[in-house]
């Protein structure tokens, strides 16, 4: 558990972060949320002490993390950037291996660890371990970039916009992605962003700021549905508040076990990490429809009809 | 596109132009008795082109040496200065680090060699001097450039990692800068192969002994060779570097 | 995963700046512990070599000439008390530092002053290893001081203050009993037309380079042409051998066109010289102009095709103007190297400061090589003044763009 304590950090004479108090749950994905200049990056970069805070103390599970070694403190974390930063000289294998290596693994283990993190991102070993980041698309770029910030199974996880730099098309795929495996490993996750989708889709904690001040901490249902500051309404965009939920509403909340009823056609198969708008969008132009819903190991969970959404988007609301 | 006779010559110029300096270059230094005719009608009736009081390949020998042993030094110096005008608690000393190195050039070398004699006496000492400090600014030029031409995300995802200063500036920086440095090495080693000959007025060994023999004695033929082999080893050695790098970068990077 | 280690504090050293100290108190040390003079009879005599702390006991050291104060000791008390303020205030970081580094360059001609007591007027002073030590090591202090903090206002009337002294200087003399200024007074004449030989050759042939080249450049800045690479192996013909190689054809030349011998072109002199300054001179000015020229927006002469300019108003109107900058700084760039190359024309003939390095060399007359040098190194130093360099040389932008990343 991360807790910010007073935290303020002023920089050429602006303060750019206010006093802050804020706690981030362990083992959970937080999101800081807020439009450009709110202090969010600045906030990320105080929880690995790239950044020193003015006034202000920052514990992580009860130890401040001013009285430790910045350079092991950062080899703890995992640290993902927008540009992601891939070392264009070395390999992917290298790139990945970097903190396993100044942590002192074996080459044994670091090349068992690097084989484990590209089958999970899905870059066949053979084929891409040897490649250099120039050789790669954004897409698998990313990819490496997340699995080189996994490299030493850090308990916590840094990012700063992380899907910022890709396509439209291929950001969904990586969210989900990235969502999947956090559940898996339990990975503490400090996530920052602007995009309001990304956050509904990841978060299970969301923090909003705005000019440097902490306006509200709550899961991303309670933020929905409660919030009154101006600044969230602005964020959200209040009429658009159903559209809001339906992202917010997983697969696997929604879902219905066993298989889809006879006279229903189905048609598309969805991860359990889709959210309700994917869902809608595959129902609502053949309503006697239905998708089933797998996990992403592949198990089939279940599947969803229209109706069976509409009902559940009722009662949440 | 066909590959005509014509496009495949013009494809195999570069590596036929280099073999035949090549081969100029070494039979010019090992068996210059081979070019005697030729030498002999620059000359007067009469005179003897060949050199004598020295082999060729000696002062050739020397001469690499003397280039080869200032521009480490000066690369070293060089590097090691931009290094330090790079980091950012030590950036303020930048201006004066410019400024030295900006002096140290415009002193000529001929001026510098005359100037260290008395500390340094005559030979080889004060022509590695003269070309060592000749050589800093190319190299600090573009080690600067190198370093700082570094992305901001990779620096950022270096020191987020958890990479100490040193650990960054020997995996990430510098090799990330290597391309620069070594332009800047070929440069001054190219330069300095051309500022040695300065070194026979103060007595150092060097092919300017050959340039220096022929100006004083009306020597053509002297002249010709010292000229053609000193400009032959700049040019070779810039082509070499240069190919040297090429292939390192295509393999990596 | 937390393993508490002490807090990594830097602890506040004080306003004490590390190079600026340890340069100051080296200069110190060299000052002291090296001759700081060397004394002899005439040209050719042994010298004598003497200490600054020396000084302090001697009596043969009374009044000078022109001193302002009674005596050497109370003059020395007042460079050393001087010397020690400046340099205090120069290693400590305070409002007052940049002024105090600028004080703190005059000290070596104040002690200069200092050296050339009243002696026989025959005697020659050699300023020796203590002095130029401490000279060096004390200008590199406050240079560190300065750098950077003046404005161009405030350096041209630093250069006009420092010219203006050492006229007077001269003129009262001051320093008369400085070797170097004895050779120049011995051969002002020479002297003054050496300056002028070596000041007219590296600036004809640097016209001359431009008006060759720089049009070269403008012409085939687009296409990419073997040009550079010539240029290139001309560049690399060390310039002993480039003079010596010039020397052949000319001759015949002059042999084959006797007009051309009426008109100086010789095989030996100031042609080969000229010849050999102006090949090596286009290098650098085709090539500073031609990156000048690929450095302009492609998309400003897209847009300026796009309206209609034809080829020589795009060239008047808008590449021109545009690489101004860079044409300016091509033409500096070649002018230094070319005064300091034109120094060895003096090895075939061809006058200009070099005769005064290559005749002390060989008359193993220090002071000679001096007074050259320091002729040379002032004139690259005033060219480098008044034109400034070309714009992609210039340090990468002040900002520092880490700056939002503190150190630990």
């Amino acid at each position: 558990m991360l807790t910010l304590n007073n935290v303020e950090k002023r920089l050429q004479g602006r303060t750019i972060i206010k006093p802050l108090t804020a706690e981030l749950p362990k083992g959970q994905w937080t999101v800081v949320l807020g439009r450009s200049g709110s202090g969010k990056s600045t906030l990320l970069r105080l929880l690995n002490r790239l950044i020193e805070p003015d006034a202000g103390d920052i514990y992580w599970d009860g130890t401040a993390i001013a009285t430790l070694d910045p350079i092991q403190l950062r080899r703890r974390i995992g640290y993902v950037i927008q540009q992601f930063g891939l070392f264009p000289h070395q390999t992917v294998f290298d790139n990945i291996a970097t903190v396993p290596q100044l942590l002192r693994w074996t080459r044994a283990d670091i090349a068992t660890r690097v084989r484990e993190l590209l089958e999970i991102f899905e870059l066949p070993f053979e084929v891409y371990a040897h490649r250099y980041p120039h050789e790669l698309s954004g897409g698998q770029q990313q990819r490496v970039g997340v699995a080189r910030a996994l490299a030493a199974r850090p308990p916590l996880l840094l990012m700063d916009e992380p899907f910022g730099a890709l396509d439209p098309v291929i950001r969904r795929q990586a969210q989900l992605q990235l969502k999947a495996i956090q559940r898996q490993l339990n990975t503490t996750v400090v996530m920052v962003t602007h995009d309001l989708e990304e956050a509904f889709l990841c978060a299970d904690h969301i923090l909003v700021l705005s000019e440097g001040q902490l306006i509200h901490a709550s899961d991303p249902l309670t933020l929905l549905k409660a919030s009154t500051h101006p600044e969230v309404q602005l964020l959200l965009g209040s009429h658009q508040r159903a559209f809001k939920i339906l992202s917010l509403l997983k697969a696997s909340d929604v879902l219905v076990p066993g298989e889809p009823p006879a006279h229903h056609t189905a048609t598309a198969v969805l991860s359990s990490e889709n959210n309700g708008a994917d869902l809608l969008a595959e129902l609502i132009t053949k309503p006697k429809a239905s998708v089933r819903i797998r996990r992403p190991d592949g198990a089939v969970l279940g599947h969803v009809t229209l109706d069976g959404l509409l009902a559940r988007l009722r009662n949440t609301h | 596109m066909r590959t005509t006779p014509h496009t495949r010559l013009r494809a195999l110029a570069p590596s036929l132009g280099r073999a035949l300096a090549w081969a100029l270059f070494l039979s010019l230094v090992v068996a210059p008795e081979w070019y005697r005719p030729v030498w002999e009608r620059l000359n007067d009736d009469h005179v003897d082109p060949l050199y004598h009081a020295d082999s060729i390949l000696h002062l050739t020998a020397a001469h690499l040496g003397l280039s080869v042993v200032a521009t480490l030094i000066a690369a070293v110096l060089s590097v090691t200065m931009a290094v330090v005008v790079t980091r950012p608690a030590l950036s303020g000393n930048r201006q004066v680090a410019e400024t030295l190195i900006r002096l140290a050039q415009a002193v000529p070398p001929v001026v510098v060699l005359a100037l260290v004699i008395p500390t340094l006496g005559f030979g080889t000492l004060p022509t590695i001097a003269a070309l060592g400090l000749y050589g800093l600014l190319p190299i600090f030029e573009r080690t600067v450039a190198g370093l700082e031409g570094i992305s901001e995300a990779v620096m950022e995802s270096a020191r987020g990692m958890g990479m100490s200063a040193w650990q960054i500036l020997w995996r990430i920086e510098l090799p990330l800068a290597r391309r620069a440095i070594v332009e800047g090495v070929r440069l001054s080693l190219t330069v300095s192969i051309g500022t040695a000959t300065l070194g026979s007025t103060v007595a150092a060994k060097s092919l300017g002994e050959l340039i220096l023999a022929g100006l004083l004695s009306n020597n053509n033929a002297y002249l010709v060779q010292g000229a053609l082999i000193s400009g032959l080893m700049a040019m070779l050695v810039y082509d070499l570097i240069r190919t040297v790098e090429q292939h390192w970068s295509a393999s990596g990077r | 995963m937390s393993a508490p280690h002490a807090a990594v504090k830097t602890p506040r050293l004080g306003r004490i700046l590390g190079l600026p100290a340890v340069l100051n108190g080296l200069a110190l040390l060299g000052l002291l512990n090296w001759p700081v003079s060397e004394w002899r009879a005439d040209r050719i005599s042994e010298g004598v070599l003497h200490y600054w702390l020396e000084s302090w006991d001697t009596d043969s050291w009374t009044a000078g000439m022109a001193m302002p104060w009674s005596d050497q000791r109370t003059g020395m008390l007042a460079v050393s008390a001087l010397w020690l303020f400046f340099a205090l205030l120069n290693s400590i970081k305070s409002p007052l530092r940049t002024l105090a580094s600028v004080g703190l360059l005059w000290t070596p001609l104040l002690v200069i002053t200092l050296l050339s007591g009243d002696v026989a007027t025959t005697t020659r002073i050699s300023l020796s290893s203590g002095f130029w030590a401490f000279a060096a090591l004390t200008s590199v202090a406050a240079l560190t001081g300065v750098a950077g903090q003046l404005k161009p206002l405030q350096q041209a009337a630093l250069v006009v203050v420092a010219v203006g002294v050492l006229g007077y200087g001269l003129s009262h003399e001051l320093w008369s009993h400085l070797s170097v200024v004895r050779e120049w007074r011995a051969q002002e004449d020479l002297f003054a037309r050496a300056v002028w030989e070596h000041v007219c050759l590296a600036t004809t042939t640097t016209v001359a380079a431009a008006v060759v080249a720089i049009p070269l450049a403008m012409w085939l800045y687009r296409y990419p042409t073997n040009l550079g690479l010539v240029l290139h192996f001309i560049h690399t013909i060390p310039s002993l051998a480039l003079f010596g190689l010039l020397m052949l054809p000319l001759a015949m030349l002059a042999h084959a066109v006797p007009t051309l011998a009426d008109w100086g072109v010789h095989g030996i002199g100031v042609a080969p010289a000229w010849c050999a300054l102006f090949l090596y001179g286009l290098l650098p000015m085709y090539t500073t102009t031609v990156n000048g020229l690929q450095n302009i927006d492609p998309a400003v002469i897209e847009a300026a095709r796009g309206m209609g300019l034809n080829a020589w108003q795009r060239l008047w109107s808008i590449e021109l103007p545009l690489a101004r900058a860079s044409l300016i700084g091509a033409v500096s760039v070649t002018l230094v190297q070319l005064m300091g190359l034109a120094t060895i024309a003096a090895l075939i003939g061809g006058g200009g400061l070099g005769t005064l390095v290559f005749n002390g060399i060989g008359q193993n007359a220090p002071d000679l090589v001096l007074l050259g040098t320091l002729a040379i190194v002032f004139l690259s130093l005033v060219v480098q003044f008044l034109l400034p360099l070309p714009p992609h040389s210039r340090p990468v932008p002040e900002i520092d763009s880490r700056a939002h990343i503190e150190q630990r």
